[in-house]
């Protein structure tokens, strides 16, 4: 036994120096890089399996535009909304420059992921929701490159353009047994919480970032939530995600529904000429009517703090968020543009009715929180939607299930943690 | 130990040297090759504890101190990262070079005493083993150190050492707020486990309702598949009924499905809106649709019948071979002493089947407190509830631990979780096994 040990032992130990060695040469080899003629940049990208062509095609144009540097740029697919995740699995691993959106900013930001833009042009040239969305403690951490909402999209053979204005018109309307006239999934917080802020509730404070604050519970909460409850109820209402949403639209027995730029293909397929899209209906609120205040994204371009290439890789997140960038991600993938000379083109913007409804909506909308506290808010939204489904939230009881709701937004994993807070 | 400070005291000046410089007396009694490897690796241990292993066993106490920062150069108009202390690594490396000296210990250890063990050989006439003589002992009388050496390398590598690394991060506050390399963590003690345990907490408040909900589930899962598979092996068994093959067949059929294709199936014909409402519906049976899975009493109940559905055809299998192996006296004995069927089923089927499965159901029953496939798939932990953090009426707390790490990365609070799951499991098996006739009587099979 013992002589079997020595041995298992002398190998491992060997082996790791060895490994060590290499892991060492490795370094050091990339660090000295090739001088001789042109210098070699070697980065890697992560953007939407979707964008693919788009960002292999801006790529071409970008080592074109910059021929002073030899390129080696390698694009992989991960999604948006998967960044944080995949990137703080290990920094150091992780691209150089990757697109996420905008609510993963402050976590990103706070587990120090995130290099600091330091151009101040960024800020002049976007708009000014989205570069309040790039912003964390008065800095700016990425390029903004698109904005993104929900809206309503509807069956212009069940709804014309007049009726689609306000919700209430909409549930009106006699469609027969067979259409549900509205839906949106309304045990989603992305979703759902867009009556609370019609009624003028706040999550998180006035910026979003203040985690002791979340008011749904209030007097201007239990409107909406009575609102919501009425909705439910209503027979020509259900709460439906996206791909019963999609089915409905093909199976054409729904009138219309809430989804965003993501499902517009599919739509448009099914419904064809009688595509429609708008901003959100106004709902009846406190006795007037209130257009309907959606979460807006942005999905913003960031540069990783540990990336080997600083300032080439805010090179490439600059070009890959600039004017034409843009105009290209919005002809192409019908993103709506961030810029501020494309976003206040509203001519070019009408031509895709799309974007136009996304715009138009933009302006009754308000930014998504990315504060990381933010991850206790979905699971008692979904919470809170599934009571409303099956009737377990009543008229009677909402101010004490609204109370609940705030009190799981706003808990605190651990009473240590925030005595030291206030201690500090 | 003994044995070593014996080597010690007892050995000649050469032995007793070989203790501070290892290999030295191997080298000069004629087994040099297998000196020079033990001196080797000194040299190797101490270069690599000098160069990274002190510092990275001394930073294991604070897990780091300076934060990443920035500079800003002018120059270059962009900020510079000072690159901070990153607490994971930290404690990766640190556990890692304990590794290492453990190893090395173990080494040092053993390689004093072959030294002893050497000379007492010489002393007595012996010829030292060349180094290839040695080798050669390892694919003959050592063979089994030969074959063991990977797997248990694979075990201690792959498996202890971040089973260790987990355990230690229960430990510390890696949640949400503490995300390297921005932040870095710091041990914390026993404050996880006082979060999670007590009640008044937000996370005992979901701790103790989800550990509930948890052992009911692995009680009625197991109980259930036994009883029921046991009863359908026994039917399929019984005298009289024609094609067995045929039926056995049927019922293992579920089996050659993957499970988490089924499950996903099963979901989506039990949705809201699924095939099974729509049928029921539409055959006027319910005026509207019945929740399965989204309200928390129908949902848990619907778990567990589809669980009956995936686990009973495995007890089915695993009984009818036990079932057919009781020998036929003793059921015609019975039969002349005047045994009803039940009483006949009580004294001898049951105290027969179960003798030989206790093992089984142990197995089985820590199996489905940590059943992740069959609520995930169906039901992801939901419906979701007000009443929990971040977990829902049907999550078990092997899925909670897995929605805190992958929803709010409060890696913490789920080793905390793990390790309490793990004190539970094996405190049930220990003794639950230790009761059962199969550890108690195991002369007396049959």
């Amino acid at each position: 036994m013992k002589k079997f040990i020595t041995l298992t032992v002398s190998v491992i130990i060997i082996a790791l120096t060895f490994a060590a060695c290499m892991g060492g040469n490795n370094v050091s080899e990339n660090n000295n890089g090739q001088v001789d003629q042109k210098e070699t940049v070697t980065l890697r990208l992560w953007g939407a399996q979707d964008d693919k062509d788009m960002l292999t095609k801006l790529i071409a144009d970008f080592k074109e535009d910059h021929p002073e540097k030899n390129w080696k740029i390698s694009i992989s697919y991960v999604g948006e909304d998967d960044a944080a995740t995949e990137v703080l699995k290990d920094v150091s691993a992780a691209a150089d420059v990757f697109s996420f959106s905008s609510d993963q900013i402050a976590t990103l930001k706070k587990s120090g992921a995130l290099y600091r833009v330091t151009n101040n042009d960024i800020k002049t040239r976007n708009s000014k929701p989205s570069v309040m969305a790039a912003t964390v403690d008065g800095e700016i951490y990425a390029y903004p490159s698109s904005s993104d909402t929900f809206f309503l999209y509807y069956d212009k053979s069940i709804f014309s353009e007049g009726e689609v204005k306000s919700l209430e018109s909409i549930l009106a309307k006699n469609t027969g047994d067979k259409v549900t006239n509205f839906a949106m999934k309304i045990d989603d917080g992305w979703y759902s919480s867009s009556f609370f802020f019609t009624a003028g509730c706040t999550l998180f404070g006035e910026n979003g970032t203040d985690a002791t604050k979340c008011d749904f519970n209030s007097e201007k909460g239990v409107m909406a939530a009575n609102y919501m409850i009425d909705l439910v109820r209503n027979k020509k209402f259900a709460s439906l995600d996206d791909a019963k949403i999609k089915a409905g639209f093909k199976a054409r027995t729904l009138g219309s529904a809430v989804s965003g730029t993501w499902n517009a293909e599919d739509i448009k397929n099914s419904l064809g000429d009688d595509f429609g899209v708008a901003k959100l209906p106004t709902i009846k609120l406190g006795g007037e009517d209130r257009n309907m205040i959606s979460m807006a994204n942005f999905k913003l371009y960031g540069v990783n703090a540990q990336t080997k290439h600083p300032e080439e890789a805010h090179m490439l997140a600059e070009y890959l968020t600039d004017e034409d960038a843009q105009e290209t991600r919005f002809k192409v993938r019908s993103y709506a543009p961030t810029h501020t000379d494309l976003a206040e083109d509203e001519e070019t913007l009408s031509s895709n009715e799309v974007v136009a409804a996304l715009t138009a909506q933009s302006k009754h909308s308000i930014l998504q929180t990315s504060i990381d506290q933010v991850s206790n808010f979905w699971t008692p939204a979904e919470a809170f939607g599934t009571g409303l489904i099956d009737g377990s939230v009543t008229k009677e009881n909402v101010k004490q299930k609204l109370d609940a709701f705030v009190n799981a937004v706003l808990a605190s994993t651990n009473n240590k943690e925030e005595e030291s807070t206030t201690g500090k | 130990m003994k044995q070593f400070f014996n080597s010690f005291t007892k050995g000649s000046f050469l032995t007793k040297l070989s203790f501070f410089v290892m290999g030295i007396s191997h080298f000069f009694k004629g087994q040099w090759v297998k000196g020079i490897i033990y001196l080797s690796v000194q040299i190797a241990f101490f270069i690599y504890m000098f160069s990274y292993g002190f510092s990275a066993i001394g930073k294991l106490k604070s897990l780091g101190t300076t934060e990443q920062g920035w500079i800003f150069d002018e120059e270059k108009g962009i900020d510079i990262l000072v690159a901070g202390d990153n607490s994971m690594l930290i404690l990766l490396y640190g556990v890692f070079a304990i590794f290492i000296t453990l190893a090395f210990l173990f080494l040092y250890r053993s390689a004093c005493i072959q030294g002893y063990e050497l000379e007492q050989e010489i002393k007595r006439g012996k010829k030292p083993l060349s180094f290839r003589q040695e080798i050669a002992e390892y694919g003959d009388s050592f063979l089994h150190k030969t074959l063991l050496f990977l797997p248990v390398t694979g075990v201690v590598v792959l498996t202890i050492l971040p089973l260790v690394f987990m355990i230690l991060i229960a430990f510390t506050n890696f949640d949400r707020h503490h995300q390297p390399p921005g932040n870095l963590f710091t041990w914390v003690g026993l404050e996880n486990f006082k979060a999670m345990l007590s009640s008044g907490s937000t996370l005992g408040k979901t701790f103790f309702p989800v550990l509930a909900w948890t052992l009911v589930w692995a009680t009625l899962a197991t109980s259930l598949n036994y009883i029921l598979g046991m009863l359908l092996a026994m039917l399929i068994n019984k005298k009289g009924i024609k094609l067995k093959g045929f039926y056995r067949t049927i019922f293992i059929l579920s089996i050659a499905i993957p499970q988490f294709v089924s499950l996903l199936v099963m979901r989506n014909i039990l949705d809201d809106d699924g095939p099974l409402n729509v049928l029921l519906e539409n055959a006027g049976i319910i005026s509207d649709y019945v929740p399965f899975l989204t309200n928390a009493t129908l949902a848990r109940i619907s778990v567990i019948v589809i669980n009956l559905w995936i686990g009973i055809p495995y007890t089915m299998l695993i009984t009818t071979g036990i079932l057919m192996n009781i020998p036929e006296d003793l059921y015609e004995s019975a039969k002349i002493d005047g045994a009803t069927p039940v009483t006949q089923y009580f004294r001898i089927t049951l105290p027969y089947v179960f003798f030989v499965t206790a093992p089984y159901l142990i197995t089985q029953f820590i199996g489905n407190i940590n059943n992740f496939n069959i609520i995930y798939f169906l039901t992801r932990g939901g419906p979701a509830t007000l009443d929990y953090y971040q977990a829902g009426k049907t999550d078990l707390l092997v899925t909670w631990l897995y929605k805190l790490t992958v929803n709010s990365k409060d890696y913490s609070y789920a080793a905390t979780i793990g390790i309490l799951v793990f004190i539970i499991s094996a405190v049930f098996s220990l003794i639950a096994y230790r009761r059962t006739s199969s550890y108690k009587n195991e002369e007396e099979f049959g």
